[in-house]
């Protein structure tokens, strides 16, 4: 198994710390790849800035490494040019919640076809142990020396009311589960979040232990499409459910394109395109 | 008393009133049913930046030939309100004539040499319509009737335009219209001005366009098939044609949550294998600087369109300014390639967008299209491209000369992808003699790789020694270095005598003025060389040093408060140019370049004079 898996891998080798949940997910994302027998060429990995935005450089993939809190539009962009790839976004805490928070909503709103992976270790990383959108009040980090007093960001609740059309929460500490959860969550047509929970071992906000004694699955026969019960449950902090909280079928960017396209064909009463001299004598 | 086709026909009509009150639709229809003539038009409109109320006016120039700027006097005023009347009777050409409504405009008609047509347009409206928002059509009517304007031609741009508000609104624009007439008739008996009446040859040659659609038209033609955008003015025109007309070629066009949304998707989009641009003002611009630096170094073509406005922060929404080249040229965090290039007319939107297309994915670098409020929201008839030849150039040879594509000629190029030998090994930033190399569109097996922000080598992997950071900056400044020794060939893009001693510079939208100022210069017999760089960055060196060859003096005509362009020649050539600077949110007319010009004729002389 382990050799297939290499399909998938590139020839630049992690800069993680030793022991960081990050290899776990790496491992997760690639054999989903694998099982979902995709073709390395038709994956679009993007991915921001911070220790999970060097994740695009470790797939064997058409990978794209952007600025910080960008990672989403971009990789919207790319899906809605190109629907024929499975596109993948990857982004922490800091890049998808802070610096780009304000990006979730419009993705979810366009329903765009790719799955975002956004890595919560509740502390900025790459740049040294500062606080982040969801650093738990009272934490002592390097920018809050005398602890947080900004409330943390809930992100579950966020993406219900966002009604993103997948969302999950998971963690490294339950590697099978993240596994399936990631599958479906790819197969998924329509917009995905798959939020996981994976401590940092350097700057431990969020230590590896209390993650395993947080978090307990979704009860078997939770409903995919009640908003308020998922809101119920998503409130809960202890324990901190992990599973799919929601999912429903809601028409996709490109299938919004494709009826732009269309439409817009009927009304010129053509089944094909315009043609550049058709269209510019339309303005005579 | 009605005169035929004339050579010498060249007149202006200005339409002033409150926002809100049709004025621009009046002048636009008026100007559509002038483009089926044999004569040129171009109009400027001021719009308020409120919805309603503010003053609104628009120019129409009708010409028989090309017309290069929006004329200084006016022949023909047309003045719904005493605001309009207050703000445009200063232009009104002697012996010119003037439409207004006697119920609200007072004029003393004592103090002007004009001839006077009082026509209680509001009056007249509400009794055909019961409203009086139809007043506009009815001086469409009394204009249609003083240019000899066939009503089934304006019948035919009513329905077009109003068609989709059904045929209720349709009839009683057409009694407004036949009211107006009426109108024109009994208080002229006789049609005044020059005969336009709408040939259907002519509608076959020529676009009407304003600057803004050009570019949009121009994208598509180009091959562009994905566009992202956020509305902001005076750019939205350009969105929401491509909202409009993307569907129609087959195309996406997306509207996003802000400016850097809008770049992030492009470069997705790009980095998916599209042609893309996004189309933008000022204020979006600077949002976008982070992003502008990422796809110059993923080396991914995308096309960013500037449509300035008067700055600075939130500024003059609806004014024109020239003053964001030193931030479309310089704005980076670090140093990135880009291209930047100025349109100087309507037509030269449309050409000037295939270029930039061409130029971003001929040196996969961000290229900006610098245009301004004034080209962009002008409208202006624009010839038909040569549909024969009009052509894809699959294979193409970097070292190749690239040809401007004008009406003649268009070449669209297309992204250079790996070749299969190049898979082998494939590295995507591998250095080359000209600093291109080809890129893999996803999908293609064996071309993966990655692209980062991160300084990186030839294969992609982050890579920060000096050695190699070295080496990928030279790599991705050779591609405006090889850039800008083609330009080199390119025809010479300045005009007027050799022996000239004076030569004035300028940039984007002043072209027409500056052209014109010219020509009333030479017919004074002062000689003037203008250069008119389309290709703002890189200059192109060698021909900039022959324009200045023999000048004594050098004038560079702005419309901006500090003098960009001409910093930029004073920093490049080592000259020192008299500026002619105007700041005031207008475009700058050819009598103001043309005063510049005498003042500095003047003192030419008089050193001639000390000399002699």
């Amino acid at each position: 198994m382990k050799k297939t898996l290499q399909k998938y891998e590139s020839a630049i080798k992690p800069v993680w710390c030793p022991g960081c949940g990050n290899y776990g997910i790496l491992k997760a994302v690639k054999q989903v790849f694998m099982e979902l027998d995709l073709s390395p060429e038709n994956i679009m990995n993007i991915s921001g800035i911070g220790c999970s935005g060097r994740f695009s450089h470790y797939f064997n993939n058409y990978s794209l490494h952007g600025t910080h809190g960008r990672a989403l539009p971009t990789g919207l962009g790319a899906k809605s040019a190109r629907e024929d790839m499975t596109v993948v976004v990857v982004g922490g805490d800091g890049d998808g919640l802070g610096i780009g928070g304000g990006h979730i909503v419009h993705a979810a709103r366009k329903n765009v076809d790719i799955t975002y992976i956004l890595v919560d270790n509740r502390v900025y990383g790459l740049t040294k142990g500062q606080s982040s959108p969801t650093t738990p009040l009272d934490a002592h980090t390097k920018t809050s020396p005398y602890g947080v007093y900004d409330t943390p960001v809930n992100p579950i609740p966020m993406f219900i009311t966002y009604d993103i059309s997948f969302i999950a929460r998971t963690s490294v500490v339950e590697y099978k589960r993240m596994v399936e959860i990631i599958k479906k969550a790819i197969k998924h047509e329509g917009m995905s979040m798959v939020y996981i929970l994976s401590p940092c071992i350097t700057y431990p906000i969020l230590p590896l232990k209390q993650v395993k004694s947080l978090i307990e699955p979704l009860p078997d026969d939770f409903p995919l499409n009640d908003t308020l019960k998922a809101m119920e449950y998503a409130y809960s902090q202890e324990p901190l459910y992990t599973g799919i909280f929601y999912q429903i079928k809601k028409t996709t960017l490109n299938q919004h394109l494709k009826n732009q396209i269309s439409t817009a064909r009927a009304r010129e009463k053509k089944k094909k395109g315009l043609t550049i001299k058709e269209l510019l004598k339309s303005y005579t | 008393m009605k005169k035929k086709f004339k050579s010498d026909v060249d007149f202006v009509v200005r339409i002033g009133g409150e926002g809100g009150e049709g004025v621009i639709s009046c002048g636009e229809l008026f100007a559509q049913a002038v483009a089926r003539t044999e004569y040129h038009v171009f109009t400027y409109i001021t719009y308020p930046a409120e919805m309603r109320g503010g003053f609104s006016m628009i120019q129409i120039r009708v010409r028989d030939w090309t017309i290069y700027s929006m004329g200084s006097e006016v022949d023909c005023l047309v003045v719904f309100n005493q605001q309009a009347w207050e703000r445009t009777n200063m232009y009104l050409k002697k012996g010119g004539l003037v439409i207004y409504d006697p119920e609200k405009v007072n004029i003393k008609q004592e103090n002007f040499k004009a001839k006077f047509y009082p026509i209680p347009l509001t009056k007249l409206a509400k009794e055909q319509t019961g409203s009086t928002m139809g007043k506009n059509v009815v001086v469409l009517g009394v204009l249609g009737f003083f240019f000899s304007i066939k009503p089934e031609v304006l019948k035919e741009l009513i329905s077009e335009r109003y068609g989709h508000k059904g045929q209720e609104i349709i009839e009683k624009n057409f009694k407004a219209l036949k009211t107006g007439f009426k109108a024109g008739k009994n208080i002229t008996k006789s049609n005044i001005q020059f005969g336009l009446e709408g040939t259907v040859a002519n509608k076959e040659k020529f676009m009407l366009l304003s600057g803004n659609e050009a570019v949009a038209l121009g994208a598509v033609a180009a091959g562009c098939r994905f566009v992202a955008g956020y509305p902001i003015t005076p750019a939205t025109p350009i969105f929401e044609t491509l909202t409009k007309i993307m569907p129609k070629v087959g195309g996406k066009a997306i509207q996003m949550e802000d400016e850097i949304a809008s770049i992030s998707s492009i470069i997705g989009a790009s980095f998916g294998g599209e042609k893309v641009m996004t189309p933008t003002s000022g204020p979006g611009l600077q949002l976008m600087g982070e992003q502008l630096n990422l796809a110059a170094m993923l080396e991914l073509p995308i096309v960013i369109v500037n449509v300035q406005r008067g700055g600075p922060s939130t500024g003059l929404p609806t004014k024109t300014e020239q003053s964001d080249l030193k931030f479309a040229i310089y704005g980076t965090a670090g140093e990135s390639p880009r291209v930047i290039l100025a349109p100087t007319t309507v037509e030269d939107c449309f050409y000037q967008t295939i270029r930039a297309f061409n130029l971003a994915e001929e040196y996969q670098l961000p290229v900006i299209l610098l245009t301004d409020q004034s080209i962009g929201y002008r409208k202006a008839t624009v010839k038909l491209p040569d549909f024969h030849s009009f052509r894809e150039k699959e294979e193409h040879g970097i070292d190749e000369y690239l040809e401007i594509p004008s009406a003649e000629k268009i070449e669209v190029i297309s992204r250079r992808e790996p070749t299969k030998d190049e898979l082998k090994n494939y590295k995507r930033f591998k250095i080359t003699d000209n600093g291109v190399s080809p890129i893999a569109r996803p999908g293609t097996q064996g071309g993966q790789y990655l692209a980062t922000g991160l300084e990186h080598n030839e294969m992609g992997k982050a890579d920060y020694s000096p050695k190699n950071h070295a080496m990928m900056s030279r790599k991705r400044f050779r591609k405006l270095e090889m850039l800008s020794s083609k330009l080199e060939q390119n025809p010479r893009e300045y005009y007027g005598s050799k022996e000239s001693k004076i030569g004035v510079i300028g940039w984007g939208s002043t072209e027409g003025a500056i052209r014109e100022a010219r020509y009333r210069a030479e017919e004074k017999g002062i000689l003037i060389r203008h250069l008119h760089p389309k290709v703002i960055s890189p200059l192109p060196e060698r021909q900039i040093r022959s324009f200045l060859v023999g000048l004594k003096y050098v004038i560079v005509v702005e419309e901006n408060y500090t003098g960009q362009f001409a910093h930029f020649i004073k920093a490049k050539f080592g000259v020192r140019p008299i500026e002619i600077h105007k700041c005031e949110g207008v475009p700058i007319s050819s009598q103001e370049i043309f005063n510049g010009i005498k003042k500095v004729a003047r003192i030419a002389d008089e050193k001639n004079i000390t000399k002699v």
